[in-house]
């Protein structure tokens, strides 16, 4: 190749790559013009920021979590109880969720760091239907099933729009929020740890990391920023109860999203939400109930079978060999 | 340097290492013989604090470092390879190198530096972007060492390094030691390669099932009848 290095031409393909991305993404409200699509776009937002968070101690750390519903619940019913019963702004309500659910993680991870592989996860999920026994039971706080309303009487000042497409700008910002997080803690001394002691922890230990406060600090980023997702949700659909907020179902979801789109990477999990939550949509709008689930279920277990290490690795190789086939990259 | 007091390890009703005893002085090489399963692994596993002793008692520097786990002790200047090797198989060579170098305090950037420059004197600079289980088995047992290096590790273990390797890069890695040395480290090595231990370590122990059973020059250990019964099996008058 003469003229332009590689390196040059491939940084100038990804600017504007992410040029048009971000332009595409800002235009979505315009080219979305029905509200059920919008609708879709904003909870395939909110599957990204809980995948994306899930993946911080998950792909990272290694700590395969299936109790992460019990954060996003912490998140959704704070900020609501704050609001119905003190007047708080949600906004305000949304530090406080993710500070109790970083403080709840935290307490998890100090709990839950000795437990390898199949023990950690049963510790995770046991944890998990505390939370959502709790969100259940407590009737006196929390209303139990009958779940809680948030009323529209906000205005952005309360995390409540009228129109679909701030949230859906809102809803941006949440999942840049936790990219963010995430691009930061793999360039950072912390993810150099985490993925260290992801690998193997006694190997880690001997060369001086401290395993225990890594795992227990990327639990309580992971659960906080969880929650704040929790919380965006709640006042997007401004109606909350235990089977949307702290079901199992969630916790398995969170997870699956991650895994399908490639967990450890920052984009995979963003990719996992893109892909998998419209595909859920669509079967159930067209095929109902059981046969959705069914046709999902394989679909997904084909995914995991042709990209075992997530569907942005798949990409990435389908990107170089257009790279190579156009001469971008060699 | 390093003091190993009375450590005995059971497991189980099986005593490993039992009351066994030695020094390692600052700036020597002290090599840690005996046949498959006498303990020496075990034992570097209480010295780097991953095996908690039943009994006894490891001083790093003059300091008890009992109650210390591995993190703390590498901070204190303990670095070890691992016999059967612990790569962080999903990360490029130079990443696992990284993370030792991230432990002494060293930022991001100066980290990588400092890794670059381990991988270039150990040979591994071309395989800085390979992940690292797919490198073969001899270039793993020299990232072992790379990793335990870039910790800035004043007190060296190394198990069985040179298993596996051909004679040249044996003399390679003998080589290594003699530079390092030359800095002021100081090594417990365990080694199989008795040629190799021979030219590298002044001091020699060697333990049977657990048990201490020599201590010496090479020389001197290698005439001990204990050892020669033991370890080498028979006497060698040629030698």
């Amino acid at each position: 190749m003469s003229g332009a290095t590689p390196s040059t031409a491939r940084r100038a393909v990804r600017a504007v790559g992410l040029v048009l991305l971000l332009a595409l993404l800002l235009a979505v409200p315009a080219l979305l013009d029905s509200a059920y699509w919008l609708d879709l776009a904003v909870m395939v937002l909110v599957w990204a920021a809980l995948a994306s968070a899930w993946n911080i101690s998950a792909g990272y750390a290694g700590g395969l979590s299936l109790g992460h519903a019990a954060f996003f619940g912490v998140g959704a019913y704070t900020a609501v109880l704050l609001f119905n019963e003190l007047g708080v702004s949600p906004w305000l309500g949304m530090l406080v969720g993710a500070v109790l659910a970083g403080l709840l993680g935290a307490l998890l991870g100090v709990i839950t760091f000795r437990l390898k592989g199949p023990f950690f996860v049963l510790a995770t999920l046991a944890f998990g239907f505390v939370v959502h026994i709790l969100a259940v039971n407590w009737r006196g706080l929390t209303r139990g099933a009958a779940g809680l309303t948030l009323p529209f009487d906000g205005g952005p000042q309360n995390m409540l729009f009228a129109d679909l497409s701030t949230y859906w700008y809102v809803g941006l910002g949440l999942v840049a929020l936790v990219l963010g997080v995430s691009l930061w803690i793999e360039r950072s001394r912390l993810g150099y740890y985490l993925v260290a002691l992801r690998e193997d922890e006694d190997a880690a230990r001997s060369l001086g990391v401290r395993v225990v406060g890594c795992k227990v600090i990327a639990a309580a980023i992971s659960a906080a920023l969880t929650a704040v997702a929790g919380t965006f949700y709640a006042t997007f659909i401004q109606y909350i109860d235990p089977a949307s907020t702290t079901q199992f179902e969630l916790s398995v979801q969170i997870a699956l999203v991650a895994i399908v789109g490639g967990m450890g990477t920052a984009l995979g999990p963003l990719l996992g939400a893109v892909i998998v939550i419209p595909l859920g949509e669509v079967l159930r709008a067209s095929l109902g109930g059981g046969p959705a689930l069914a046709v999902y279920g394989l679909l997904l277990v084909v995914i995991v079978l042709t990209a075992p290490n997530g569907l942005i690795a798949g990409l990435r190789r389908v990107g170089r060999r257009v790279g190579v086939a156009t001469g971008v990259v060699r | 340097m390093l003091g190993i007091e009375h450590v005995t390890v059971d497991f189980d009703g099986l005593r490993a290492v039992d009351d066994v005893s030695f020094e390692v002085a600052e700036g020597q090489v002290v090599g840690l013989i005996g046949p498959n399963g006498a303990g020496k692994t075990t034992l570097f596993n209480v010295v780097s604090g991953l095996v908690i002793p039943t009994r006894g008692r490891v001083r790093l520097a003059g300091e008890d470092v009992a109650r210390l786990g591995p993190a703390e002790r590498s901070r204190r200047g303990l670095g070890r390879t691992f016999q059967v090797v612990k790569p962080f198989g999903g990360l490029s060579v130079l990443d696992n190198v990284v993370v030792g170098a991230l432990t002494r305090g060293q930022r991001v950037g100066e980290a990588r530096e400092t890794a670059a420059g381990i991988l270039t004197r150990l040979g591994l600079e071309r395989f800085a972007t390979t992940t690292a289980r797919s490198l073969p088995l001899a270039l793993r047992k020299r990232l072992e060492v790379a990793r335990a290096l870039s910790t800035g590790a004043r007190l060296l273990l190394l198990d069985e390094i040179m298993g596996g390797l051909n004679p040249t890069e044996v003399n390679e890695t003998l080589d290594l030691l003699e530079s390092l040395r030359a800095e002021g480290l100081t090594f417990l090595v365990i080694e199989h390669n008795m040629h190799a231990i021979m030219r590298v370590a002044e001091h020699v122990v060697v333990i049977n099932q657990g048990v201490r059973i020599a201590e010496g020059t090479p020389e001197e250990v290698t005439q001990h009848p204990e050892v020669v019964a033991a370890y080498l099996g028979e006497p060698h008058e040629s030698a």
